[in-house]
């Protein structure tokens, strides 16, 4: 679906809980397509696209010739690479701020004991700066001994929190006797000391047709510190995750797929099968998945000259490409135009090297070169010509991927030492280049990519190769992650109150500020503060530090936002219970770390340290049996539920017995908020489950919006600003919608004066004013 | 009347660059650089008559000149670029292509 540059994009599930289900993920559709079947060489492979009515003459050249190959790759043997077995792909391990790992407690115990000795995993992984004493780990491991094209790499990201990170890789052998793979570590990129091995030895333990059990034992040794042995559990066999969309110039063909038998002149054991695009990454490892759009795009917006500048494409990336967003994301855009103001000499272009997030987008010209007629005698004209274009596709989406041409490797700083490959039949060479030429080329070219950009692909660290991060050819990838927002952003965790002193049993509401410190402005994802990026570690004196685990996380896509200097992004965060219990519980004092992983480092709030005042009676700490429970803490996280019925008699109970405290006001405002306003309940009617409409009840809200509310600068202190705003402009709206303006306006009026003698952004106050105005009339 | 497309290749780099065709000045343009994605800095086309031309290139902050001497009549198209320091040139009788 093409989304119009300034346009109000359609309605996408913004918000989802962790827990909603998903759609299957497109890991289950099989890997590769080399190894199956028959020869499938028919018209039906070559068969156009939705764009490709211009091209259907050519398809029936091609299929008229395709009998004549079928019958000659029936005598082929058939020895494209199989591979039965393959456990290359992504393991990964975890560990929280308690050093637990991801994988059981029995798995974690057996590492440690591999040898006979103790080891010290954290030590292992290098001290956190001084200052900062939770540490949160990832680790992702990169295995790359088999399956299509193994480069024999074994490679790593460690992600610490407060502690950067480290890419590392080692080129490795097999072990015959043993099935070991064994290397030294010979590359590293980022915080060395997080891993300060040098050698390390991989051993792979479970089923290939059972992939969950598959693990990674990897020991680590050498580098003057003590050997180590980590276990790593298999994820998925897919390197990297990409997706990529096709739009089309109105009248003009566009070519996806190509059948490897459609031209005689190839390798004798290729295999007959149907290549698309997306085939010829995912087989390679980096599973490429096609987002749709398929947009028509108007040739009009070429100009008048019908011909495409690389500013006319960018601006067509921009309006026509559904995941168009300024910002690193593994997504592709592929245009297939006409001609470019260069004429037909250039049969495509990886044109976006304009801006910041660059790489994202390339075209392939249908009326250039590439469409040239085959050379006379040609046994398949037609299948000439779709392999030519096929090819430059593929070119040029190589190229979005930071690849630089076979003859260009040791050009600008490689990531890498590299060599050029002038004769390296791979999709970033030129076919017409090489000794021989096009025939020469073609007749060995297995259509993938040369080892060392599989390296690259596979294992260089993903800012390099990730579209829109490292900037075309910048060490093609090597080096220099984009700087925008790198030092630009200041994260803040703060109390909108005087004192950080809580009340026993008072939730404990947070807000969190990303604001721009620098001089530009810059661009940051709008949904940042809600995502899983946001870490918080929460640390009581003497014990040790927990993660704070919402109990929701909002699943969003990347909403670009600039941030102007100066400016600042919010949200609230409550931080009382989660999926973790009630680690803000306890009379005490508490060290709470927040920090936002962005694509360029994690951004460091500074520690905020809060005190929980003792129990003040025997009747708070006979509460507090009732109030440490899921069911309450979700209530009082999510404002409120209509179907906890348990958690509304807890707070029910608090309200009664302790209307001035403060978790007597939030479990006022749970309750009030429930009763002002109707809502969907599911309920079992006659043996039918169904939704059923349960009505707003004023008269009950209004009391308990009184107890919340009544002393609005004491519940500013204790719901923060943010939350305060949410709760009651939702409470009142609601309200006033029943029919009671008059109660509506007045709390919305006494909220506006409120935040304005507190100093709230004069925005925020005057949009608050402005419902109060409506509420009125 | 013919026409002898001319490209920039490899290794410009933001450089000055003049060519001229004979006595005539085809292009003298400031900041030319190597497209890598495409290997290409400039084309551009020259209208020449038939016999030969002479084919000059300077990069005058470089300290780089060079030159070559063209066949119109079998030549589509000179191909130049830096290479170890020093100015390449590849006349054929193909036009180049790029991608």
């Amino acid at each position: 679906m093409a989304i119009k540059k300034g346009a109000r994009q359609p309605a996408r599930p913004r918000k989802r809980p962790a827990v909603a289900r998903t759609a299957p993920p497109a890991a289950d559709k099989p890997e590769t397509t080399e190894t199956a079947g028959p020869p499938q060489a028919s018209p039906e492979s070559l068969a156009p696209t939705v764009h490709d009515a211009t091209f259907e003459e050519l398809v029936r050249h091609v299929a008229a010739e395709l009998p004549q190959l079928e019958d000659e790759q029936a005598l082929q043997p058939f020895p494209w690479p199989r591979v039965p077995v393959r456990r290359s792909g992504i393991y990964t391990r975890r560990l929280g701020p308690l050093g637990r790992s991801s994988l059981g407690a029995d798995e974690e115990t057996t590492a440690a004991n591999e040898d006979g000795q103790p080891e010290d995993v954290e030590a292992a992984l290098g001290a956190a700066p001084a200052g900062f004493l939770p540490a949160r780990t990832s680790e992702e491991l990169r295995v790359d001994v088999d399956g299509l094209y193994p480069t024999m790499t074994i490679s790593g990201t460690i992600y610490r929190l407060f502690g950067g990170r480290l890419t590392w890789i080692a080129r490795v052998t097999k072990n015959p006797s043993t099935g070991d793979y064994a290397g030294p570590i010979s590359y590293r990129d980022g915080t060395s000391g997080l891993e300060p091995h040098t050698q390390i030895r991989c051993k792979i333990t479970g089923s290939w047709w059972q992939p969950t059990s598959l693990r990674a034992h990897v020991t680590f040794t050498g580098g003057g510190v003590r050997k180590q042995t980590r276990i790593y559990k298999y994820q998925r066999a897919n390197f990297r995750d990409v997706g990529i969309e096709y739009d089309t110039v109105e009248g003009t063909p566009s070519v996806t797929s190509y059948n490897l038998h459609a031209h005689p002149n190839r390798p004798a054991d290729l295999p007959s099968t149907t290549l698309s695009i997306e085939d010829v990454f995912t087989r390679l490892g980096l599973r490429m998945t096609n987002t749709n759009g398929n947009n028509p795009i108007p040739i009009s917006e070429a100009g008048a000259n019908a011909r495409w500048s690389d500013l006319e494409m960018h601006d067509a990336m921009q309006r026509h490409w559904s995941r168009w967003a300024d910002v690193p994301q593994w997504q592709v855009w592929t245009l297939f135009a006409g001609q470019h103001d260069m004429g037909p000499s250039l049969g495509g272009i990886m044109f976006d090297d304009i801006g910041t997030a660059q790489r994202q987008g390339c075209a392939v010209f249908m009326n250039s070169f590439i469409s040239n007629p085959a050379p006379a005698g040609d046994p398949a004209p037609a299948a000439y010509v779709q392999r030519m274009r096929f090819w430059t596709a593929v070119h040029e989406i190589g190229h979005t991927f930071n690849l630089a041409h076979s003859w260009q490797k040791s050009l600008g700083t490689p990531w890498i030492p590299l060599s050029p490959e002038p004769e390296a039949r791979s999709y970033m060479n030129y076919v017409f280049n090489v000794a021989g030429g096009a025939n020469a080329f073609f007749a060995d070219f297995y259509h993938r990519f040369s080892d060392e950009e599989l390296l690259f692909l596979r294992h260089a660290p993903e800012r390099f190769v990730q579209h829109g991060n490292a900037p075309w050819f910048d060490h093609h990838g090597f080096e220099q992650a984009r700087a925008s927002g790198e030092g630009a952003l200041g994260l803040e965790l703060r109390f909108r109150r005087e004192t950080r002193m809580f009340q026993a049993l008072e939730p404990i509401v947070a807000e969190i500020k990303l604001k721009n410190t620098s001089a530009v402005p810059v661009v940051v994802d709008r949904n940042a503060l809600l995502s899983e990026d946001v870490v918080i570690v929460i640390e009581r004196q003497g014990r040790e530090p927990r993660q704070w685990l919402p109990y929701q996380r909002y699943c969003t896509i990347a909403e670009p936002h600039v941030l102007e200097p100066g400016k600042s992004i919010y949200a609230q965060l409550y931080l009382s219970a989660g999926l973790n219990g009630f680690d803000l519980a306890e009379p005490g004092r508490y060290h709470i770390y927040a920090a936002l992983r962005t694509d360029v480092g994690d951004v460091l709030a500074a520690p905020v340290e809060i005190r929980i005042s003792p129990f003040a009676s025997r009747e708070q700490e006979f509460l507090a049996d009732e109030l440490l429970d899921e069911e309450v803490g979700r209530t009082l996280a999510f404002g409120g539920s209509r179907v906890l019925d348990q958690a509304r008699i807890t707070l029910e109970n608090v309200v009664d017995r302790m209307p001035d405290s403060r978790i007597g006001m939030h479990a006022a405002a749970a309750l009030g908020a429930v009763a002002a306003k109707p809502g969907l309940v599911l309920e079992e009617v006659n043996g039918v489950m169904r939704l059923e409409i349960e009505q707003a009840r004023p008269a009950q809200a209004e009391p308990l919006l009184d107890v919340a509310y009544q002393d609005l600068d004491t519940a500013a202190d204790t719901f923060g600003h943010i939350r305060l705003t949410e709760q009651v402009t939702g409470a009142t709206v609601a309200l006033a919608e029943e029919g009671d303006e008059q109660y509506a306006t007045e709390l919305t009026v006494r909220l506006a004066d409120t935040l304005e003698h507190r100093g709230v952004l004069a925005e925020v106050v005057s949009d608050v004013r402005g419902m109060a105005q409506t509420m009125s009339e | 009347m013919g026409a002898l497309a001319i490209a920039l290749e490899a290794g410009f780099d933001d450089d000055h660059v003049i060519v001229q065709v004979d006595d005539r000045v085809v292009l003298d343009e400031d900041g030319v650089s190597t497209r890598y994605q495409i290997g290409l800095a400039r084309m551009l086309e020259a209208p020449v008559t038939e016999g030969s031309v002479q084919v000059a290139v300077r990069l005058p902050e470089r300290g780089l000149t060079g030159a070559t001497t063209v066949e119109v009549d079998d030549t589509h198209s000179l191909r130049i670029w830096i290479e170890n320091g020093e100015l390449v040139f590849h006349a054929s009788d193909t036009p180049p292509f790029y991608a």
